[in-house]
């Protein structure tokens, strides 16, 4: 249907504007996995482009805003979209759904929640918190590998998710360590710096620490 | 004991202060369950009682109906010449058939719309009013992204809120935009049907409801034609196509087929219910034996049909009919179908597992036996998907539905715009009143 | 060295890789650097050479100790299971970590240029200042270039992990008395050949080599670690002309493949009474003893032993009577001097080659150094008795020497400066014998009168704290012994660390230099006593026939011009 331009699609006129908007902006050159729907200088939610399509948790992901922002994604969630309304289970694969109740992958909305941890300019990644906070329906991208290796050269995202009482905050530490490890190309160094890093953060926390950091090399 | 006593005595007022404190806690108002619990007791007695009458009455209607299927043509000849008080349905299948649901196709899609309005309400800044109609199209066996979604109108010009008919200037009421509603639901579903089948699907179309416009029986004439002339054009165009459509009547209170056993219990060879001989009223000219006949044939002391009062033919459907399984197909009799000319309306039970439904369709698909076997299949589905409610429909009524919440925003945003444009708000104090009860 | 501003207002060092920075610490304490985690412990020898760049200052520094530290119990408790390597990656330099104790020795302002030179440190670096290995050109800016014009700079070793020439100040080590100590087979004859090949090869001084051992003169042993020792070159080898070896026992110097110069006899009149005292702790003679050696020398003069050992037995007595000394003390005298007749060198008369003295005094006179060797003749007692008798003679003629010297104020009568080589020298400098013997006396003149002593010794504890403290350079290999090291240190200041360094030496070829001719203690790597030293110093006989031509043709080009 997708191919068939606005005027030619004869149902076109009961489509609601989103999913026209949808159709019309599935190019190849629209690349974002999310639109913010709520802002925050410290952090965002945003409505995955697919259901189910979020990025993974402790993925570094880019706003493109009046600054281009820069989060971690915390927390993923999908729900149905209608306050009153709860998915059930129907006993079958999500295939099957998918042919039979094609209406309630209507009906479930996916989520993700960032947490803030800088932004970009011109000279390039800056560890601290943006002036102002994601606009309102800007497009959230998937951070590059380059970009993840230029924000995670220094420890200041892991101070970031550390200092935030709201996230998972030791699981958050161990998914964007296994995260920039894969954009370092696996350097073993680096997660020994960071663990360094990591240690002077904890304070006296050996038991943290060596939780964190097994599991982060796991 | 104490409490009992005070109980007897005083209900509801004489009670000490402490005694109040011990059952509620709270002061204020609240219900007095004292007095209430005699009238309850009384209410719970009552109904056993009704039950019993019913499971009697009910257990009769069963008989009769079986009674009938094999001879359902004396009936459906006494039904034919007959004059009855009450809506008689044409028998045209028989009373025998139960045909159980086919598989539906795997590749069909379900068009359905729903309505739902803000009314116009005099005591708000503005007399305008709104419809929302919801749009739903599954496309069932293909895993298309189904199309659900809902567009609101909002009517607001000098010729939407006042109307003209038959002579008369009148502000638009409820019945009104009820009835505009309904037109919109109909059009707006074969629009949509129309359209997916353009878009290359095989479309049923459901409505919401009765297809029966029997609220324009006793209304203005031109209000009747321009209605009608709008409904048929529509039914005009999906037989065109050969788009099947139907309407689904859930929790029927509809009677049609009892009436029919009614009459069935009649003496009369023809019954003509102005002439009832056995009301009082009709016996003048009797002579004492003949009254004596007429008496005997009474049905605790009430006329001959009476036994069958109260009974709904979903009642007796459930009685009838397996899962799956339909009721052979009737033909209404309502008085406004004699304009529908093609499309006069036709009936049937589905027994959908939760409940028993009624299926309207007109008489086009009535007599085709494969769009026939359509709707029935499909309805079944929906309804098994729907956990007992066609699921396009209850989906059709989700995107539709403005609840109370969405009526407050939306006359707030109203009055912020009008605000904005430096247009005076103005809201009646009755309205005020409404919204916040003072103390 | 300078650090450079790279534009973003930091100053980065030129040096090497950091190593630490700096915590805490005192001048008098020295300072504690935390090692930097990428570092590994195990490199931080004591003794090595470390630059601390302050912000004004470099401060050249001594690693002297090093500790492991953990801030949290925890981690000491439940240390990481040997499989998690990564933790324990983690973990080193953050919650357990590693401390330097180092000791500035000198400090010098950034971006001076060799005439300012380095300074005694009186200030230290400010908090985390960074630590970083010295470079080639650190050690050269403090310790010199061999090679520079005056030629006074001999390299005797590197720092430990360093290839980079540690050079002594040879002026300066020949201008005082200087030791060299260490625990036996620690490499301390080396360490004297070393000293003794610089003096010569720069003639900075000529030298008097008391030659106990026959390790100096002409080929010595080389413990090789397995059964077939090898064997080194003597000085005579490397210099030739310039040495003479004399010997006490010529036949075992000829056994050993070399015609010695000059055979070595003393006569009995050459003997002093304050010869023989020095040997009081040697042949156990009590003062009373030496008092009545004193009597028969006011009669008899210088042929006081040759009368006294001329009694027999039985008429020591009568003779102890007839010059009015205590008959048992005399009969014990004559009986213990007895065992000098023993000495083959020992003759009744002066020989016919003159005075050896004599002759010893004519070769230094022409700058040629002696190799006194004592062929089997080892006893303590021998040696004792030669060095003394020798040694008080020769300093009599440079007292005289030098007395001229200062009346005529003449240049070519200012002596030679003279070092005396003497081995086992607690046994000459012990707090009782440091009072009579000349050495005593030379290690107290100083270079008065152009006389210093190069003093070799396992047991520095034996020798007396007055003349210890004399000692201008010291050089000193491992040693164990507490009494010891607190002996070598005396008089250097700050020694707590240095303390360690010197307990933690290699048992062979390290050593600490201190004092007067280095401008900072350092621990080296002695330089390797070996074929490349040889060429060092000139000597191509084991150079290839085509190698060396090449090379005297060079030397002739560079003398003669090239034609
Ligand atoms: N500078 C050096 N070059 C080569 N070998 C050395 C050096 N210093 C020490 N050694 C080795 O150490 C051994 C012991 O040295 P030595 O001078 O005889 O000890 P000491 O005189 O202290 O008893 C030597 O035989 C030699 O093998
Ligand atoms: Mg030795």
């Amino acid at each position: 249907m997708s191919t068939i331009g606005e005027s030619s699609n004869p149902l076109s006129r009961f489509m609601s504007d989103e999913s026209n908007a949808i159709n019309a902006s599935s190019g190849p050159e629209r690349s974002h996995v999310g639109e913010v729907v709520e802002s925050s200088t410290t952090e965002l939610v945003a409505e995955a482009r697919q259901l189910h399509g979020a990025p993974s948790f402790g993925q570094f992901v880019r706003v493109d805003s009046e600054v281009p922002i820069v989060g971690i994604v915390f927390n993923v969630f999908t729900h149905s979209i209608e306050p009153n309304r709860r998915p059930t289970a129907y006993g079958k694969t999500e295939d099957e759904l998918r042919l039979e109740q094609p209406q309630i992958f209507e009906l479930l909305r996916t989520e993700f929640q960032a947490l803030v941890i800088g932004y970009l300019d011109e000279m390039g990644p800056v560890q601290i918190l943006p002036p102002q906070p994601a606009r309102i329906h800007s497009f959230v991208h998937v951070c590059s590998e380059d970009q993840i290796r230029a924000f995670t050269h220094t420890d200041d995202y892991m101070r970031c998710i550390l200092n935030t009482v709201k996230v998972p905050t030791d699981e958050l530490l161990i998914a964007a360590l296994r995260q920039t490890m894969r954009a370092h190309g696996g350097d073993r160094a680096y997660l020994v710096r960071m663990g360094k890093e990591l240690s002077r953060l904890l304070g006296d926390d050996y038991d943290r620490l060596s939780s964190i950091v097994r599991r982060a090399a796991y | 004991m104490l409490v009992p006593r005070r109980k007897r005595h005083g209900i509801g007022r004489g009670r000490s202060r402490v005694l109040r404190k011990a059952v509620g806690g709270k002061k204020g108002a609240m219900l007095d369950l004292f007095a209430v619990k005699n009238q309850i007791d009384e209410m719970v007695a009552d109904e056993c009682r009704a039950q019993e009458d019913f499971r009697e009455k009910l257990e009769m209607a069963v008989q009769a109906y079986r009674g009938w299927q094999a001879d359902w043509q004396t009936l459906a000849e006494k039904i034919a010449r007959s004059r009855t008080s009450w809506l008689m349905p044409g028998i045209v299948e028989g009373l025998d058939v139960t045909p159980t649901c086919l598989q539906r196709p795997e590749k069909i899609s379900i068009a359905a719309t729903d309505g739902s309005q803000i009314f116009p309400d005099r005591h708000e800044i503005s007399s305008c009013f709104l419809i929302n109609i919801g749009y739903i199209l599954l496309h069932y066996g293909t895993g298309e992204k189904p199309l659900m979604s809902s567009k609101p109108t909002l009517y607001y010009r000098e010729e939407e809120i006042f109307e003209e008919w038959d002579g008369r200037r009148v502000f638009v009421n409820r019945e009104l935009v009820g009835t505009k509603r309904g037109l919109m639901e109909f059009s707006e579903l074969a629009a949509l049907s129309l359209a997916a089948q353009e878009a290359g699907h095989s479309v049923l179309a459901c409505s919401d409801g009765t297809l029966i416009q029997w609220s324009l029986e006793g209304k203005p004439h031109d209000f009747k034609d321009y209605v009608l002339g709008e409904t048929m054009r529509d039914f005009d165009a999906l037989e065109k196509a050969g788009l099947p459509v139907c309407g689904y009547i859930s929790h029927p209170g509809s009677q049609d087929v009892i009436n029919a056993l009614k009459l069935g219990l009649c003496p009369q060879d023809t019954a003509d219910c102005d002439r009832c001989p056995w009301r009082p009223e009709n016996q003048l000219g009797c002579s004492s034996e003949e009254k004596e006949v007429l008496q005997a044939q009474l049905w605790n002391g009430r006329v001959p049909c009476s036994p069958l009062d109260g009974i709904s033919d979903a009642v007796l459907m459930r009685q009838i009919l397996k899962p799956g399984q339909r009721s052979p197909v009737f033909r209404s009799s309502s008085k406004i179908l004699e304009s529908y000319g093609r499309h006069w309306i036709h009936f049937f039970y589905v027994h959908v597992g939760q409940e028993i439904g009624r299926v309207e369709v007109p008489e086009w698909v009535a007599q085709d036996e494969s769009m026939l076997e359509l709707v029935h299949a499909c309805i079944c589905d929906q309804a098994e998907k729907g956990q007992g409610y066609p699921v396009a429909l209850s989906e059709a009524h989700e995107r539709a539905v403005v609840r109370s919440a969405d009526r407050e925003s939306f006359y707030r945003f109203l009055r912020d715009t009008y605000v904005k444009n430096d247009m005076r708000a103005h809201i009646s104090t009755k309205s005020f009143k409404k919204r916040h009860v003072g103390i | 060295m300078a650090k450079r501003e790279n534009g973003t207002g930091v100053y980065k060092s030129l040096r090497g890789q950091e190593i630490g920075v700096i915590t805490r610490g005192s001048l008098v304490e020295g300072l504690e650097m935390k090692l930097d985690a990428r570092q590994n412990i195990e490199d931080m020898k004591a003794g090595k050479f470390v630059v601390i760049e302050g912000d004004k200052n470099d401060f050249f520094s001594m690693v002297t100790d090093m500790r492991l530290d953990a801030n949290n119990q925890e981690v000491l408790l439940h240390p990481p299971r040997q499989e998690d390597e990564l933790l324990r990656q983690v973990l080193s330099g953050t919650s357990t970590y590693n401390i330097v104790s180092l000791r500035p020795m000198l400090m010098m302002p950034k971006g001076a240029d060799g005439d300012e030179g380095p300074r005694p440190v009186k200030a230290i670096p400010s908090h985390f200042s960074q630590v970083q290995d010295a470079m080639e050109e650190d050690v050269a800016k403090i310790f010199g270039r061999e090679g520079d014009e005056q030629g006074k700079y001999f390299s005797i070793g590197s720092p430990l992990d360093m290839d980079t020439p540690v050079c002594i100040d040879m002026v300066r080590f020949a201008e005082r008395s200087n030791g060299i100590f260490g625990k036996t087979g620690t490499g301390k004859s080396f360490l004297t050949r070393l000293a003794l090949c610089g003096l010569i090869h720069f003639d900075k001084a000529v030298n008097l080599i008391f030659d106990m051992h026959n390790e100096y003169g002409f080929k010595a042993m080389k413990e090789t670690g397995q059964s077939n020792s090898t064997f080194v070159k003597g000085l005579k080898q490397l210099f030739g002309e310039r040495v003479a070896i004399f010997s006490l026992d010529p036949q075992s110097t000829r056994a050993r493949g070399v015609q010695p110069d000059h055979e070595v006899y003393i006569s009995y009149d050459q003997v002093t009474v304050d010869d023989v005292a020095t040997l009081q702790d040697e042949l156990k003679l009590n003062p009373t003893a030496v008092e009545s050696a004193y009597l028969v020398y006011a009669i008899y003069k210088d042929r006081w032993l040759r009368t006294l050992l001329a009694q027999e037995g039985p008429d020591v007595e009568e003779f102890a009577k007839e010059i009015g000394a205590h008959p048992g003390s005399l009969v014990a005298l004559h009986r213990k001097l007895k065992r000098l007749e023993n000495f083959p060198f020992m003759v009744q008369k002066g020989h016919e080659d003159g005075d050896v003295v004599d002759r010893i005094m004519e070769y230094l006179d022409r700058g040629i150094n002696v190799v006194l060797e004592f062929g089997q003749q080892t006893s303590m007692l021998c040696y004792l008795l030669v060095a003394n008798i020798i040694s008080r003679r020769i300093h009599e003629m440079y007292v005289k020497k030098s007395e001229r010297f200062y009346s005529t104020q003449k240049p070519e009568d200012q002596p030679r400066q003279l070092m005396i080589t003497i081995e086992e020298a607690h046994k000459f400098l012990n707090p009782s014998a440091a009072k009579q013997t000349i050495f005593g006396t030379i290690a107290r003149e100083m270079r008065k009168y152009y006389v210093s002593l190069l003093v070799v010794d396992q047991r520095p504890s034996g020798i007396d704290d007055e003349v210890l403290s004399q000692i201008g350079t010291r050089i000193t290999a491992l040693l164990n012994d507490e009494k010891d090291i607190q002996a070598v240190l005396t008089g250097v200041s700050g020694t707590d660390g240095l303390r360690s360094v010197l307990a933690s030496l290699d048992s062979k070829q390290q050593a600490l230099v201190i004092g007067h001719a280095v401008p900072m203690p350092v621990v080296i790597k002695t330089r390797e006593y070996g074929a490349q030293f040889y060429r060092d110093m000139g000597c191509l006989d084991d150079v290839p026939p085509a190698e060396r031509r090449a090379q005297v043709e060079k030397k002739t080009n560079a003398l003669y011009g090239d034609n």
